[in-house]
């Protein structure tokens, strides 16, 4: 059975590393975590991966959903956005990009985890 | 003078010598011709033209009464005498019915010269008389023209007043035809009933007075009455009788409604003038009072024929005298003048009045010939003036040193804007002078900032329709200065007359308003940090959730996994705090509805994983609560919930979790939380169990927060915890 790679993207490291953990934990191949846009887009396009779990407020100028936009003109890669924000703010912007949810933090592995399954049972079988 | 030419009509020479022999015995010169056939008659009378023609009655080739029808037929009358030997009485008859002038007979042949002188001379008279008839005949005709082309209307009427003769005019007049006319009574056609008898009279009278002028009603065909002025004379025969009488007749109607009009005018006036209280003088152009109404005696205590006939200047003071009559001057040339002045007046016992006067002048047949004043006492209306000015002085006094705007504002019943009364503070509020704005709102529309105008406007309008007070925070534009705030507060009333004035002030607040500006901006950057604040704090507390999540997963003791477990969970439900409250419009208070619910949630899908199958049942009013009771109450409520999911059920199965959330009459917030799990034993005191998160529990509520928390453990367990709030208060 072939895994399923998530490039993920998240500025705080620990928070970075938990998940990582946890996804791993859960049989998912985390390709790379990089903390910011430039370096998102530069990993989404090297590795390809399936998934991308995308924290909005990232380091520098670019924020998750930019970013997201621009990897979107190379390569159609799922996203799942992560925000420390309330959906409202940034629900319009978002919901252009067609994501498979929308998390608000506090993020629980384990309830990421069911999700990504779910939009990838066909692959998983 | 030229020869007498005598044409003898005779075929007898001799009788012809002795006519000529006799007729020059009488010394009369002529010249003659003889002819015996109508031929040479003919030619006799158009070549040789004689003054007279002597002819023999009976001749073999002509005959005298040929001639005389001959002679007669011709347009010029040329006398003629029967010269005959025999005549009877029969045949004389004839010739002179026939025409001829007289007549001879032979035997008396002496009687010839005498005839001939007569018949001359009564010629000669009769051609003068024809002369003088044709001459009378000329001027005649002139004179018909002369009266048919009048103007004023001519009517004959005999004695008992029939119409003889009428002119155009006269049909004019009265718009009837001549025909109509003549042959008419007069008096019935043409006047009224009431004055037939007066009509009548005055042509019986005609030979007596014989010529006079009247005026008098008539009436047209049309049935209008006229007015009538008639020049009547007589008119006499030859003999010196009179026979009737002749009129001429002028339509004076105009005139005399013109007169009626002035009359009754002039009553009226006149009762106006008498009974009116302003007093009305007429003076000429010198200033001479020649009329004054009568008020003049109870106004100055002068008598009218006191004042008739005396200059104004009398009247007046020295001052006003002048100023009067220089007025009154300026008017003579044609300038324009004030149309009211005052002057004032010097009654009998020396005081002087104040009178306003307005003038008009009189004319006659368009040359001025003098004024008409109407003068007004004004005394008490000076006083109030006086008072005004006073009251005003000392408002001006008063108000001069206000930086402010003190004001009188007025909306007219037309909708348009003054203001009355303004301090000198309108310099620096609207940068005009009180006077600029009395009856005219535009200096102050015209500064206005554009942006604020129609605001303003509304305002105004609003105010006026309901008469709130009025308070408006506007910008003023006054060129060369910079924008500036004003403040404008007033107090609406409504007047007699609909119009609506406001009493208030303006105030300069550009500074008020700058520092206000500066708040809000910095108002606007604390809440930025605020946030940022809030969303750091809850970010730092899910790095440390993240930390001890990485760390329970190394532990390996399942414990001390679940100890760090709670903590998360507790880390979590406080991040949330933050989260919900820099959602919050406020930034300071968080519904305790939404968020008790959203922990209540995340906690049961946290356990839920676990294998429980616990419902949640909700009944929460919405309540506010600050960061202060927002943190411990998060512990609290996540501490008592995580112990139902851990320890209600521990056989599985299906569970309820109750949630009430409400105020109570005391204004207390109380929070119930019922299970229906297995409850705890009946000796077990909760107060003094080992549990750190209960002793936690009780500590936050009743130490931290100051209320009250109590359990119950009858069909399950249930919590009770109330504590008073104001969400208002907040530590510092």
């Amino acid at each position: 059975m072939e895994k399923i790679k998530i490039l993920l993207v998240e500025d705080e490291a620990i928070i970075a590393r938990y998940l990582s953990m946890e996804l791993e934990l859960e049989g998912f191949e985390i390709c790379g975590f990089v903390a910011n846009g430039n370096d998102a887009i530069q990993k989404a396009l090297e590795e390809k991966p399936d998934l991308i779990l995308m924290d909005i407020n990232l380091q520098g100028d670019r924020d998750g959903i930019e970013t997201m936009e621009i990897i979107r003109e190379e390569q159609l890669i799922p996203v799942i956005f992560m925000s420390g924000y309330s959906r409202t703010e940034y629900t319009e912007r978002a919901n252009k990009l067609d994501p498979i949810s929308y998390f608000v933090k506090p993020i629980e592995a384990e309830f990421i985890s069911p999700i990504i399954k779910e939009y990838f049972k066909e692959k998983l079988k | 003078m030229k020869n007498l030419k005598i044409l003898f009509v005779e075929d007898l020479l001799t009788d012809v010598e002795i006519a000529q022999r006799e007729i020059s015995k009488e010394g009369i010169k002529f010249e003659h011709k003889v002819v015996d056939t109508e031929e040479e008659f003919k030619k006799a009378l158009t070549e040789f033209r004689p003054d007279l023609i002597i002819s023999d009655y009976s001749m073999p080739k002509f005959d005298g009464m040929r001639a005389l029808k001959i002679t007669r037929s011709r347009i010029d009358y040329i006398p003629l005498i029967i010269l005959t030997g025999s005549m009877n009485e029969e045949t004389a008859v004839t010739c002179m019915k026939a025409g001829a002038d007289d007549y001879v007979i032979k035997e008396k042949i002496r009687r010839l010269p005498f005839a001939v002188k007569e018949v001359l001379e009564k010629h000669l008279t009769h051609k003068a008389k024809k002369q003088a008839l044709q001459d009378l005949n000329k001027s005649e005709k002139k004179y018909r023209l002369l009266v048919r082309n009048l103007n004023e209307g001519l009517m004959q009427v005999a004695n008992n007043d029939r119409i003889l003769y009428v002119n155009q005019a006269l049909c004019d007049i009265f718009g009837y035809r001549e025909d109509e006319l003549i042959g008419k009574f007069g008096y019935k056609t043409l006047f009224l009933s009431v004055d037939h008898d007066f009509i009548k009279e005055k042509n019986s009278l005609r030979s007596e007075i014989p010529y006079e002028k009247y005026e008098i009603k008539g009436r047209k065909k049309s049935g209008e009455i006229i007015w009538l002025n008639i020049s009547g004379s007589a008119v006499k025969n030859d003999n010196g009788d009179v026979v009737g009488s002749v009129g001429l007749l002028t339509d004076i109607t105009e005139r005399k409604r013109a007169e009626e009009a002035m009359k009754a005018s002039e009553i009226k006036y006149r009762s106006l003038a008498e009974n009116t209280s302003d007093l009305i003088v007429v003076i000429d152009l010198q200033g001479t009072i020649t009329y004054i109404s009568r008020s003049i005696e109870e106004e100055t205590g002068f008598k009218e024929d006191e004042v008739i006939g005396k200059n104004i200047k009398t009247l007046l003071t020295e001052d006003s005298g002048k100023f009067a009559l220089n007025i009154l001057q300026e008017r003579l040339v044609g300038k324009k003048y004030k149309s009211t002045f005052e002057v004032s007046l010097i009654d009998k016992t020396g005081q002087i009045i104040p009178f306003e006067c307005g003038t008009s002048s009189i004319s006659e047949k368009g040359k001025l010939k003098g004024f008409q004043i109407v003068a007004r006492n004004i005394t008490e209306r000076k006083l109030v003036e006086n008072k005004i000015r006073e009251k005003d002085i000392q408002f001006r006094k008063l108000s001069k040193n206000v930086p402010d705007l003190i004001f009188q504002f007025t909306r007219r019943t037309d909708g348009r804007y003054c203001v009355p009364i303004a301090s000198e503070g309108i310099k620096n509020i609207f940068g005009c002078m009180p006077e600029d704005v009395i009856d005219d709102f535009s200096p102050i529309a015209k500064v206005l900032h554009p942006e604020d105008q129609a605001r303003v406007i509304n305002d105004i309008e609003y105010s006026a329709k309901h008469l709130s007070n009025f308070t408006c925070e506007f910008r003023v534009q006054i060129p060369g200065r910079p924008d500036q705030w004003i403040l404008s507060n007033s107090t609406p009333e409504k007047l007699p007359d609909g119009s609506i004035t406001w009493y208030g002030f303006n105030a300069n607040i550009t500074e008020r308003k700058l520092i206000e500006e500066k708040i809000e901006k910095s108002l606007i950057e604390k809440n930025i940090l605020l946030k940022e604040l809030y969303h750091r704090t809850k970010n730092n507390m899910q790095v440390i959730a993240s930390m001890l999540k990485l760390q329970a997963r190394h532990l390996g003791n399942k414990q001390l996994h679940n100890s760090y477990q709670e903590v998360i969970t507790k880390i979590n439900s406080m991040a949330l705090v933050h989260q919900k409250l820099y959602e919050a419009q406020d930034l300071s208070s968080i519904n305790l509805k939404e968020f008790i619910s959203e922990v209540a949630r995340n906690l049961q899908k946290s356990y839920r994983i676990k294998g429980t199958n616990i419902e949640l049942k909700f009944n929460l009013q919405k309540v506010f609560v600050n960061i202060d009771t927002a943190i411990p109450l998060s512990l609290v409520i996540t501490e008592l919930i995580s112990n139902v999911f851990k320890h209600a059920f521990p056989k599985g199965g299906k569970g309820i979790i109750k949630l009430n959330l409400f105020e109570d009459n005391e204004k207390k917030v109380v929070l119930e939380l019922a299970d229906n799990g297995v409850g705890i034993a009946q000796n077990l005191n909760l107060r003094k169990s080992a549990s750190m998160g209960l002793q936690n529990v009780f500590t936050l509520i009743e130490f931290q927060m100051n209320g009250e928390i109590s359990y119950l453990s009858k069909n399950g367990l249930l919590w009770r915890i109330s504590f008073q709030h104001d969400v208002k208060k907040v530590r510092i």
